[in-house]
């Protein structure tokens, strides 16, 4: 019998936070988005594939809508928890715009030779911006009580060395991580489904 | 009434999914509630499908807030498990 008391009633409330992620889908956009972003950037050279995560975005309050709502059932939480989710997602999206933005542009920078450019030996800033991603990918991880972020962020960090000492485009860090985002997110999604039937 | 105390609204489906309570106990819970005036019940159709929302009224989440107090008073009375 779950206890009523203030602890038992912040514990019932985390629980059913974090029911609403269970489905996977956050992990199966966000694979997808740092998958497509790496291969753009590998086959390109270019920064399109920034505009991925902005386009991929509809398309996961659509999955949600049709997927994840009719089996788990829809919640509303109150205004504070909303309030305070909303501020985490606009600073982790701020962040995480701009860890990118300075990573990408960094390494462009560095291309054309000066201040930004790091002695071939090292490359450094060819790893950065898979770097500069982990770190949201932790902020996710405590913010939102995800731990499975924690092993995205470290998947994108461990991705950063070769990419770093075998001279890599620094494309092929995302994609790894991208992979792990997209194989978890999909274990979760079919555990979903089976935990949560439709009609049940 | 924990999980709609802590929450804006939820649906049956979201509740019988966390609580694990048949639709049947949900349904004959929530029938009670409703007649007391704690639980505002709404229903309407989502892409064809029936979906009935439950709110804790006002006078719910006071109710719920007294049943808390009560409790909380009666168990710290008791003596500790040896």
């Amino acid at each position: 019998m779950k206890t009523v008391d203030a602890s038992g009633l912040e514990q019932i409330e985390k629980q059913a936070y974090q029911a609403i992620w269970e489905d996977g889908l956050i992990d199966i956009f966000v694979g997808l988005a740092l998958f497509l972003m790496g291969v753009i950037w590998v086959s390109q050279d270019s920064a399109y594939g920034s505009f991925v995560a902005p386009i991929l975005l509809p398309f996961w309050t659509v999955a949600r809508k049709r997927i994840s709502e009719p089996r788990m059932g829809v919640v509303n939480f109150s205004a504070e928890r909303v309030a305070m989710e909303n501020r985490k997602l606009r600073g982790l999206l701020l962040f995480g715009v701009l860890t990118l933005v300075i990573g990408v542009v960094w390494y462009f920078l560095g291309q054309r030779g000066g201040f930004f450019a790091v002695p071939r030996a090292t490359n450094i800033v060819a790893g950065l911006p898979a770097a500069l991603l982990a770190v949201p990918a932790i902020i996710v991880g405590f913010a939102f009580g995800l731990e499975r972020f924690f092993i995205y962020a470290a998947v994108l960090l461990i991705s950063v060395v070769p990419v770093v000492l075998l001279d890599l485009h620094p494309g092929w860090a995302f994609i790894p991580g991208g992979v792990l985002c997209i194989a978890a997110g999909g274990r979760l999604l079919m555990r979903f489904i089976r935990k949560y039937p439709l009609g049940k | 009434m924990s999980y709609l105390f802590v929450v804006e609204s939820a649906d049956f489906v979201f509740l019988k999914n966390q609580t694990n309570l048949t639709a049947g106990n949900i349904s004959s819970h929530m029938t009670k509630l409703e007649d007391a005036g704690y639980v505002k019940v709404t229903k309407s159709f989502v892409q064809k499908r029936p979906q009935t929302m439950f709110r804790l009224t006002a006078k719910g989440r006071r109710a719920f807030e007294k049943y808390r107090i009560v409790l909380s008073d009666a168990l710290s009375g008791l003596p500790e498990c040896e």
